[in-house]
């Protein structure tokens, strides 16, 4: 079979929507069943005692860059039919500089806050409220900085079109910065074990 | 060296050497087009000229009203309002996999492009429909042998007869039948305006 099959109209609207809850089902209990619902170890990731989320979410990229990489080059996927975000430089910059520090300040993402919520953590209810209020705020005063919301748009660009490098190469310099990091993690956690162990 | 660690060097190893080869691989926005060809080899579904319909084939099932012809347009609607095919409904590529038809019905795609049409011939044959053609060169095609249909003047009586026949065929959907050499560098744009000129929009 050839992906999408939304847009090759292999599958509607419905199973559309159907594939999107397994999907999502599959995703919040694998982040729960690796921990990622408790605040506590997400925000060890900014202490460098315990690295799980980068470990997770690199994984998760490679897996899905060299997956999409080599299912399009058997032509099993067309990757001209996949939905780029458009970039916008300045209003994601900021956003992503709100995204972290509320991640830092709440210990949860967005994502992770709504497994910690369905897992009955009282500060995964409260993130997750919070979330809701400032989507609420946020489409309530969207007149008042719309303007720099679409600023600086840069279209439907990737990295390699950005940099004028192959998709090989992008694909392979990331493969080898998640393998370096995945080494660094190890042994910063290894050394936050050790230095735990001597302080008891 | 535990089982989970032994685990984690084979995946790391893998995607290093799946990184490796792409570096030779190539763009994988080229290999895309083989897309179509994919689903027609998972579905064992081939494309070929058996399927297709010509625009005088097409012409002639309008005419002689066959049972359950149903002509769908794949392209976009500003191009369907500024001409289409008769008997055409505007059908959303996109939507096709939802669309619902009668099972014995004749379903002819066409658009602007063969690669179009030939998508939406393969979705509509994955769904099971038996009875399903396209028209390879779309509009232009209509265009081309059914609205401006010329002759050569020194053609001969057998292929003047032959003419003759399209000529009706032409007539009955307000075509210009001529006898002239058709110059080869006209474009479907231009073909397109000259019949709309002649207001017969269907």
């Amino acid at each position: 079979m050839s992906a999408p099959f939304y847009e090759f109209g292999l599958i509607g609207d419905n199973a559309g929507l159907m594939v999107a809850l397994v999907l999502g089902v599959g995703f919040g209990f694998f982040l729960e069943r690796g921990g990622l619902g408790n605040a506590l170890k997400l925000s060890a990731q900014f202490y460098l005692t315990d690295l799980t989320v980068l470990k997770v979410m690199f994984s998760a990229i490679v897996t899905a860059m060299l997956g999409l990489f080599w299912l399009s080059k058997i032509g099993l996927v067309d990757l001209s039919r996949v939905y780029l975000l458009p970039t916008f430089v300045l209003p994601q910059l900021l956003g992503g500089a709100v995204f972290g520090l509320g991640f830092v300040m709440g210990g949860l993402c967005p994502g992770t806050s709504c497994v910690s919520a369905s897992s009955g953590r009282i500060d995964g209810l409260a993130l997750l409220g919070g979330m809701l209020f400032g989507i609420l705020v946020f489409n309530e005063a969207f007149p008042l900085f719309s303007g720099f919301y679409y600023s600086t748009d840069i279209g439907q660009v990737t990295i390699p079109q950005v940099l004028g490098v192959s998709y090989g190469v992008m694909v392979f310099v990331v493969v080898l910065a998640a393998l370096a990091s995945f080494h660094l993690a190890e042994r910063l956690e290894m050394r936050a074990r050790r230095s735990a162990g001597s302080a008891v | 060296m535990s089982d989970a660690t032994g685990a984690n060097r084979v995946l790391a190893g893998a995607a290093g050497a799946l990184a490796l080869l792409a570096l030779v691989a190539g763009d994988p926005y080229r290999s895309a087009t083989t897309s179509d060809s994919g689903i027609s080899q998972a579905l064992g579904i081939e494309i070929d000229d058996t399927h297709r319909v010509s625009a005088i084939q097409l012409a002639e099932w309008v005419r002689g009203r066959r049972p359950g012809l149903r002509v769908l347009d794949l392209r976009t609607p500003s191009q369907y309002e500024e001409f289409n095919l008769p008997k055409a409904e505007l059908t959303d590529l996109s939507q096709l996999g939802t669309a619902e038809f009668d099972s014995t019905a004749t379903l002819v795609v066409y658009a602007d492009d063969a690669e179009t049409a030939q998508r939406g011939w393969l979705i509509l044959r994955a769904l099971g429909y038996p009875n399903v053609y396209y028209m390879k060169d779309g509009i232009g095609e209509w265009l081309g042998d059914i609205m401006n249909p010329t002759i050569s003047p020194d053609a001969s009586e057998g292929e003047r007869a032959a003419f003759e026949k399209l000529a009706e065929l032409s007539r009955y959907f307000g075509g210009l039948p001529r006898i002239e050499a058709m110059s080869k560098d006209q474009s479907t744009d231009e073909v397109l305006r000259r019949t709309m000129r002649r207001s017969c929009a269907f």
